[in-house]
C-alpha cells in the first residue's frame, strides 16, 4: 500500500540517485563538451540544457564522409535531434566537409561563420547544398557573445594577418559553462594567437590544440596565458602530417599539461566541474 | 483500484489543508515560479498547476506572488570575456570582505554594470562609497560564474580616489567589524587564531587554504560564512540582554532591529544573514507580543521581503543554502515547547536527528556548489555547532567587555574563547583526515531538486505550528 511517507521517501531517493549518480549516468549530463573522433579533422559538440552546438563537422572525402558516417550516428545516439547552432571555424574540407552530410539528417537552426569567408569557393559549394538551403547564416564581422542553454559562447574575429591562408582567419570560440572554460582556436597559427592574447584572453582549463597540434600553433605564450590543465589533439591515426607535432608535445610536457588524443582515446566527453573539466565515460 | 491509494489521497488532503493555512508560503512558491518564468522559457509555470488545482481558495495570494515574481525577475548577467579599459566612477554595491591582503567588493559603474574588484586592505571602503578609478575590465576567474552576480572583474591599475562617502550606517558597520578584528589580533599575540573573526564576522583572511579544504571535507564551511545560525545566536544573546530592561516591547524590538541590522551589515549583509535577521525579528516580535509563530510562514515572509528588495538574490547560493537548512529545521524539528518536555536522552537523539536532517537537506546544494559532498558532515556538525555557538557568544562578550575594560576583555577571550576555537579546529582537522570524509560529485542539473523538495514535503508530519 502506498502512503505519503513511502511516496516522499521514493522521490527523495530518486532525486538523490540523479544528483549523486550523475557522473555515472551518461544521459544525465546536462552540460558536456565532446571532441568527436572524426579522423584528421575537427568536430566538437557542446550540449547544454538540451541544446546542441556543433563546432565544425569533420572531414569529407569522395570515399568517406565523416559527417554522415561518424558525427550523425554520435548525435543520434546521444539524443541530439536538432543542432541549435553550427559554428564553422573556417571552410577547409577537414572542418566543413561533413556539414552537408549532417544537415541531410539532422536539422540545423543557424550557422555562424566569419564574414571573410562569405565568397570562399569551398563555402559557396557547401552552403549551396540543398540540405542547407533555408538555414539562416550569420556572417560575423566582429566578435560576439551568444548564450545557448547554459553555455556562453564568445566568438573572436581576429584581424587578417595579411596572408591568404584560411587558417589565419579561423574563428576562435571560447566556451564557458558553469564557470568552466574551453578554448577552440580552429587552425589558428601562433601569429594569430598573439593577436588573441592581446585581446585579453581569460584562462581556460581545456584547450583544443590549434591546427590539430601542428608545430605552428599552440605557442608557449598562449599556454602561459590560458593555463590549460588538459589539451585535446583532434587528429587521425597515422595521419600524413605528423600531427600532433613533437614540438607541440614538448611544449605541453614542459608546461605540465595533460594531452588527450582522439586517434588514441576516441571521442572524448568532458563535463564542467567547478572551473575545471572532468573526463566522462 | 482506488482502495490502495485511499490512505495516500487522505494524507495528501491533510498536507494540502496544512499548506492552505499558510498563504505566505504559497505566495513565496508563486513568486519563485514567476521569477523563473522568462529564464526557463515558461516551464516554471508548471509549478502553478498544482497551486491552481490545490489552492483555488488562495488564488488572489499566489497570483499576486506570480505577477510580482515575473515583474521583479532579474535579467541575466552578460559576462565579460574580452579585456577593455575603464576609467570613471564606481559605487561600492556590496559590503567589502577582507580577503588576504585586500578588500574584495562588487562595484557598480554608472551604466549599472557590476564588477568585482579588490581595494588595498589599508583603505577604508564601505558600501555606498563612490570612487574615481582607472583599470581594466577582465573576465571572472574560472569557477566563479555559477554564483557570481558581477559580470567580470575590474583590475585597478591607477590611483583610487574617494569622491563621496556612502551612508554613515555602512561606515559604522565597517568600523564595528574592524574593531572586532583589531581586538582579536590584539588579544592573540601569536596571530594564529583568526577563526573568531571568521566565525563572528565572516573575516576569512586569516584562515589557511588547507583549513578551508578541511571545512569543505567535513561539511562545516557554513561556520565561517556567518550564516543564519550566527545571527540566530547573536539575536538570542541580544534578546537575553534586552529582556530584563523595563521598556515596552515595541522599543525592545526597535533596539533589537537596529543592533541586528548593524551586525548583519558588519558581517557582510549577505542574503542568509539578512534573511535570518528578519526571521529573528519576526520570532522575537511574536514572542514579545504573545502571538503564535509559524516557522514555514516566518521563513516565507522573511525570504519574500528580501527577494522583493533584492531580486537578484534568487541566484545567490548562500540564500538557498540557508532556505534549505532552515526549511528542514522548520519541517522536521519539533517545537521549542516539545523539546523542553523531552528527557536529556531524547534531547540528545533529537540533536543527532537535527544534524542529520540539516546535512541531508543541504547536501544537494553543497554538492552542486563545491562539487563535493561530505559523508561525515552531520557527525562533525553535531560536535562543532554547539562549540561554535558558544565561541561566538564568548568572543562577542569578551569584545564588548573590552570596550570598558580592555585587559579583562582580552583575558576572557584568551581564557575562554581560544580553547573553544582550538577545539573547533581540532575536531575539523581530525574529521577531514578520514579517508571517506567526502566524495566528489559531478555537475548536475538543479531540476533534480524538484523531486527532492516535493519528497521532503511529503515526509513532513505537521505537529505544532510553532517552531
Amino acid at each position: 500500500m502506498i502512503d505519503r511517507f513511502k511516496l516522499g521517501a521514493g522521490l527523495v531517493i530518486f532525486a538523490s540517485v540523479g544528483i549523486f549518480g550523475s557522473q555515472a549516468i551518461p544521459w544525465s549530463h546536462v552540460n558536456s563538451l565532446s571532441f568527436l573522433s572524426v579522423g584528421q579533422g575537427d568536430a566538437t559538440l557542446v550540449r547544454s540544457e538540451g541544446k546542441a552546438i556543433l563546432i565544425d563537422g569533420g572531414p569529407a572525402t569522395p570515399s568517406f564522409d565523416a559527417g554522415a558516417r561518424l558525427v550523425v550516428p554520435w548525435l543520434k545516439r546521444t539524443g541530439v535531434r536538432q543542432i541549435d547552432l553550427f559554428v564553422v571555424t573556417h571552410p577547409d574540407q577537414d572542418h566543413v566537409g561533413g556539414l552537408p552530410g549532417i544537415a541531410r539528417q539532422i536539422p540545423i537552426r543557424e550557422i555562424v561563420i566569419r564574414d571573410d569567408f562569405r565568397s570562399h569557393p569551398v563555402w559557396q559549394a557547401v552552403s549551396s547544398e540543398p540540405a542547407l538551403r533555408g538555414v539562416p547564416i550569420t556572417y560575423l564581422k566582429q566578435g560576439r557573445t551568444r548564450k545557448i542553454g547554459e553555455a556562453n559562447l564568445t566568438f573572436w574575429v581576429l584581424p587578417a594577418l595579411g596572408t591568404k591562408d584560411d587558417n589565419d582567419l579561423s574563428l576562435v570560440t571560447l566556451i564557458e559553462i558553469a564557470g568552466s572554460r574551453a578554448l577552440l582556436t580552429g587552425d589558428l597559427p601562433s601569429t594569430g594567437e598573439q593577436a588573441l592574447i592581446r585581446k585579453g584572453l581569460p584562462p581556460a582549463s581545456l584547450l583544443k590544440l590549434g591546427h590539430h597540434g601542428s608545430s605552428t600553433s599552440t605557442s608557449v605564450e598562449l599556454l602561459e596565458v590560458i593555463q590549460p590543465e588538459t589539451a585535446i589533439a583532434s587528429v587521425g591515426a597515422t595521419n600524413n602530417y605528423g600531427h600532433p607535432a613533437w614540438q607541440t608535445l614538448q611544449r605541453l610536457r614542459r608546461a605540465g599539461i595533460r594531452l588527450k588524443r582522439t586517434d588514441r582515446d576516441g571521442t572524448l566527453t568532458f563535463v564542467p566541474n567547478y572551473g575545471r573539466w572532468t573526463l566522462s565515460r | 483500484m482506488a482502495k490502495p491509494l485511499e490512505p495516500l489521497f487522505r494524507e495528501l488532503e491533510e498536507l494540502r489543508l496544512e499548506l492552505e493555512g499558510r498563504p505566505a508560503f504559497l505566495v513565496f512558491l508563486a513568486f519563485l515560479s514567476g521569477c523563473g518564468l522568462i529564464p526557463s522559457g515558461g516551464w516554471s509555470l508548471l509549478a502553478i498547476v498544482p497551486l491552481f488545482f490545490a489552492f483555488r481558495k488562495q488564488i488572489l495570494f499566489w497570483m499576486a506572488g506570480l505577477i510580482l515574481g515575473t515583474v521583479l525577475s532579474p535579467p541575466p548577467v552578460a559576462r565579460i570575456q574580452e579585456k577593455s579599459s575603464y576609467s570613471g566612477l564606481v559605487t561600492v554595491s556590496s559590503v567589502p570582505s577582507l580577503v588576504r591582503d585586500s578588500l574584495s567588493a562588487v562595484v557598480a559603474t554608472p551604466s549599472g554594470e557590476k564588477l568585482r574588484t579588490t581595494f588595498p586592505a589599508a583603505m577604508v571602503v564601505s558600501r555606498g562609497d563612490v570612487f574615481q578609478v582607472k583599470g581594466e575590465k577582465i573576465a571572472l576567474s574560472p569557477g566563479a560564474f555559477a554564483v557570481e552576480e558581477a559580470a567580470g572583474r575590474l583590475r585597478l591599475t591607477g590611483g583610487v580616489k574617494l569622491i563621496r562617502e556612502g551612508p554613515a550606517f555602512w561606515r559604522w558597520a565597517t568600523l564595528t567589524r574592524q574593531s572586532f578584528v583589531d581586538f582579536v589580533r590584539r588579544s592573540d599575540p601569536q596571530d594564529r587564531q583568526m577563526l573568531a573573526a571568521a566565525l563572528c564576522f565572516n573575516v576569512t583572511s586569516g584562515l589557511e587554504p588547507h583549513f578551508y579544504e578541511d571545512l569543505r571535507r567535513t561539511g562545516t564551511v557554513h561556520i565561517v560564512s556567518t550564516s543564519g545560525l550566527h545571527v540566530m545566536v547573536a539575536a538570542g544573546f541580544l534578546t537575553l540582554l534586552l529582556l530584563p530592561l523595563p521598556i515596552k516591547p515595541e522599543f525592545k524590538i526597535g533596539i533589537l532591529a537596529g543592533l541586528l541590522a548593524l551586525y548583519a551589515a558588519a558581517a557582510g549583509f549577505r542574503p542568509p544573514i539578512v534573511r535570518a535577521a528578519l526571521m529573528s525579528l519576526l520570532f522575537v516580535g511574536a514572542y514579545l507580543f504573545r502571538r503564535q509563530s509559524d516557522g514555514l510562514t516566518t521563513l516565507s515572509v522573511a525570504s519574500l521581503i528580501y527577494l522583493i528588495l533584492f531580486p537578484r538574490t534568487i541566484q545567490d547560493l548562500g540564500f538557498w543554502l540557508s532556505i534549505f537548512a532552515v526549511g528542514s529545521l522548520v519541517l522536521f524539528v519539533p517545537s521549542a515547547r516539545a523539546l523542553s518536555n523531552m528527557t536529556w536522552r531524547e534531547k540528545f537523539w533529537q540533536t543527532v536527528k537535527t544534524s542529520l536532517v540539516v546535512s541531508l537537506a543541504t547536501a544537494p546544494l553543497t554538492a552542486w556548489s563545491f562539487g563535493e559532498a561530505s559523508l561525515i558532515g552531520f557527525v562533525i556538525n553535531l560536535v562543532v555547532v554547539p562549540l561554535v555557538d558558544l565561541a561566538i557568544v564568548v568572543s562577542l562578550g569578551a569584545w564588548m567587555i573590552s570596550w570598558v575594560l580592555p585587559n579583562l576583555g582580552s583575558f576572557v577571550y584568551q581564557g575562554l574563547a581560544l580553547p573553544l576555537l582550538w577545539l573547533i579546529e581540532f575536531v575539523i582537522n581530525g574529521g577531514s583526515r578520514f579517508p571517506l570524509a567526502s566524495v566528489s560529485v559531478s555537475y548536475f542539473s538543479l531540476f533534480w531538486l524538484i523531486p527532492f523538495v516535493v519528497g521532503a514535503f511529503l515526509l513532513w508530519r505537521p505537529r505544532d505550528r510553532s517552531l
